[in-house]
């Protein structure tokens, strides 16, 4: 790691995703279709929103390399719980795809500068353009992450399953 | 301290920081007393506990721990460590949780413009029940980004379930 790369700005990140990953690891069938109301995604869309999401942002928009190595290629256009609920995914896909997806977290950690955040992106979307800067797609990525993390906790805790703890 | 030029602070890795927190308050500054007191089961707190508990972790850690300046301008001073969720009898309307949001944001923002990349690896040392510990600035900073953005997860299903307005932290303006 590079001296001068953002990781001291997110430096529980990684733990964060080791504890997720280990939780979702123990789910079963059962427990990952669990719903925190009739009307919500499913635990397993959640989990693999998060996943996808990474890569949507930081490939997507960013066009950062590695979501070829995902389950999650087209992350721009096709995320669970966003654009479909089948094919349903189990503990162990739902844990490999965090560990590949924060493979190119890791990546964004060790390589990028500070300087590099606040760097302008443009990209085109048909007819749209998205404009935006590294360190707001970083810092989405790690909000969106633990946001959907506290949900998760909210329907695993009323379950009587064990949660995602991020900070003992 | 004075401010540094945006560039060579923080700012930059936590550029949408302020957006959270509006779009928090701006949920929360709407809601009645009777939709603050929604718990999301009998044994947690009730939302307006969550949000001033949010609030008051903020000069918890910033001031009392990292000594940055401001705590006074806010409803949660310097050495007092009770928290309003302490108090559930004592419960909190929207005005003063929109209050407490934004005199405790002013202390971040404060962070965002004064601190720099180097400062992060400062370690910060912290008593706690007669156990010292080490943290850095930038544990404690990521502490509380992750803190109000897993209370902020925690608010919306809740407040989803309960068919209210959820916080979009996201979404364009």
């Amino acid at each position: 790691m590079s001296a001068r790369s953002i990781r001291p700005a997110y430096p529980s990140w990684p733990g964060f995703n080791r504890s997720l990953r280990d939780v979702v690891a123990t789910l079963t069938d059962e427990q990952l279709a669990l719903r925190p109301s009739p009307e919500r995604w499913p635990i397993w869309a959640t989990i693999g929103h998060i996943a996808c999401q990474r890569v949507s942002g930081i490939c997507g928009y960013l066009g950062e390399p590695g979501a070829e190595a995902t389950p999650f290629p087209d992350a721009l256009y096709r995320c669970p719980g966003d654009e479909y609920l089948e094919p349903v995914m189990n503990a162990q896909e739902l844990a490999s795809a965090l560990d590949s997806t924060f493979v190119i977290i890791e990546r964004a950690l060790d390589e990028w500068t500070p300087d590099m955040l606040d760097e302008e992106i443009r990209r085109r979307f048909g007819e749209d353009e998205w404009v935006g800067t590294r360190g707001s797609q970083i810092a989405r990525s790690f909000a969106h992450d633990v946001y959907h993390i506290a949900e998760l906790n909210e329907a695993l805790g009323k379950a009587g399953l064990p949660q995602i703890d991020l900070w003992n | 301290m004075t401010a540094a030029n945006e560039s060579e602070t923080i700012r930059p890795a936590y550029d949408m920081w302020p957006q959270y927190n509006s779009r928090l308050r701006d949920v929360i500054g709407a809601m009645s007393a009777e939709q603050l007191s929604i718990r999301p089961s009998p044994e947690l707190w009730p939302i307006w506990a969550t949000v001033g508990h949010t609030a008051g972790t903020r000069t918890y850690w910033l001031c009392d721990v990292i000594g940055e300046p401001g705590a006074e301008t806010t409803p949660f001073p310097v050495g007092v460590y009770d928290g309003w969720e302490d108090d559930l009898d004592h419960p909190r309307g929207a005005d003063e949780l929109v209050h407490a949001l934004d005199s405790t944001f002013r202390v971040i923002e404060g962070c965002l413009d004064r601190w720099t990349p180097d400062m992060l690896a400062d370690e910060i040392v912290r008593t706690y029940n007669n156990v010292r510990q080490v943290h850095t600035r930038g544990s404690i900073l990521q502490r509380m980004f992750t803190h109000e953005a897993y209370h902020c997860g925690e608010l919306s299903q809740t407040l989803g379930i309960h068919g209210l307005p959820q916080i979009d932290l996201w979404a364009m303006a």
